[in-house]
């Protein structure tokens, strides 16, 4: 390998989220010090992924086949339908095991100064998911942010002809959180929304 | 470089996995951009958020360079926001027009009467939507493209102003603007003085005259459409 050829993948994996041009380097060199118990295997895997991997043509989430595995899933509630804004928020919502139901990813969220509008992001699948009669309830899982809510209240108003229930997560104190480092926002959203105890 | 002031968050942008690139309007510095980096695991998620107020520090080497901001909650307002639709889509209107008006010129004005509208929100009254046109209508002077309400701009007179004419931007009397009432825009009595009430019709009218200069002056140079949050209000005047 020339140092040019080096240089290439130390540049290619800074691109990485999370990993600067220092990191990138110690990643290489760690990879160039185990070409064949590290190097190989991963640039095999990477190349077999990137083959691979589909958009769910349902569901938009990320995976090896379209329909993807949770779509396919018989054992999944069908009346429940999670709406996330990225594949990530779909796999923390999997991760932690609260969901047994189905998903819809967006992609993105509507920003009039980014000039996102509905047509750009997963919002017309969505609401053809909903006018089916086997979906009941349509659960928002939107940041709690200016671009997150206005697609969550832009998303109500289309489902309004979809006869189903559309709710939206909770918002307050999070497990761990300590009072006193809370923000007056999330402190009154948490008393409005307390709980009989 | 340093300054402390007062701010407005408007937008945030993604920049990386520990940082945003966040724009603020300041009371006295006018609209600043900066990168704020991002501690995931020591919370503080409810700052940086539009409409909340803020207390600042701009830090760069350079003046020219985008800097550092270093961030206090003065008034947390955002959550407010997220719980009406109107008051969602005024600011994200707001915010969409402040985020052309130039960086780093001084606008105290803009500052103080943005800030008054997200204190004063009133979801019963359509008081609200009057003072975003009135800001709307300001903003258009601010930006250089005032609409002249002084006198008619045919007979000179200051009685009856009715219409505003979409090219010159200037009133006209209602008797002088009758031959051409199907082409000038209506002007709402509450432009004229703000002590008179609006009623539907009247914040319709407003917003189509601050909506066509807007379009006119601003956005089309810019090849972009008025913000959708715009019609969302229409909308619900309308409705």
């Amino acid at each position: 390998m020339s140092q040019t050829e080096i240089d290439n993948l130390i540049e290619l994996l800074a691109r990485l989220p999370g990993i600067g041009p220092r990191s990138a380097r110690r990643l290489a060199l760690s990879m160039l010090k185990k070409p064949d118990s590290l190097m190989r295997p991963l640039a095999k895997s990477l190349l077999s992924t990137a083959d691979s991997i589909v958009k769910c043509s349902i569901c938009g989430n990320l995976d090896t086949s379209s329909p993807c595995y949770i779509c396919l899933d018989e054992s999944r509630d069908k009346s429940t339908i999670i709406v996330v804004e990225e594949v990530a928020d779909l796999w923390a919502l999997e991760r932690a095991s609260v969901h047994k139901g189905l998903y819809h990813v967006l992609g993105g969220t509507l920003s009039a100064i980014d000039g996102i509008s509905p047509d750009d992001i997963g919002i017309s699948s969505l609401v053809q998911r909903a006018l089916k009669e086997e979906t009941k309830e349509v659960i928002l899982a939107m940041n709690a942010t200016i671009d997150g809510q206005t697609t969550a209240y832009y998303i109500t108003d289309q489902l309004a002809a979809a006869e189903v229930k559309v709710s939206r997560l909770a918002r307050g104190v999070p497990v761990g959180g300590e009072l006193d480092y809370m923000d007056d926002g999330t402190l009154l959203e948490a008393i409005e929304s307390r709980q009989p105890f | 470089m340093q300054l402390n002031d007062t701010a407005i968050v408007l937008n945030t942008r993604k920049y990386n996995d520990s940082s945003i690139i966040m724009k603020v309007i300041t009371e006295n510095n006018g609209i600043y951009s900066g990168l704020v980096r991002i501690k995931k695991n020591q919370g503080g998620f409810g700052v940086n958020i539009t409409g909340n107020k803020l207390n600042l520090m701009w830090r760069a080497r350079l003046s020219e360079h985008l800097g550092f901001f270093t961030t206090e909650l003065n008034k947390s307002r955002a959550h407010e926001i997220m719980k009406d639709q109107i008051f969602l889509s005024g600011i994200n209107l707001i915010c969409s027009h402040l985020d052309l008006y130039p960086e780093r010129e001084p606008c105290q004005n803009i500052y103080i009467e943005f800030d008054n509208l997200i204190d004063n929100f009133n979801k019963k009254e359509k008081i609200w939507i009057k003072k975003l046109i009135e800001f709307e209508f300001n903003y258009l002077e601010f930006m250089g493209f005032g609409i002249d309400l002084s006198e008619c701009a045919l007979t000179g007179t200051t009685d009856s102003l009715e219409w505003v004419s979409p090219k010159s931007g200037r009133a006209v009397n209602s008797k002088a603007g009758k031959k051409w009432s199907k082409k000038l825009l209506k002007l709402p009595p509450f432009l004229l003085d703000k002590k008179i009430d609006a009623d539907k019709n009247d914040l319709i009218d407003g917003l189509n005259l601050t909506g066509h200069f807007l379009k006119k002056q601003i956005y089309s140079d810019l090849n972009k459409d008025l913000p959708s949050s715009r019609k969302k209000i229409i909308d619900s005047l309308k409705n």
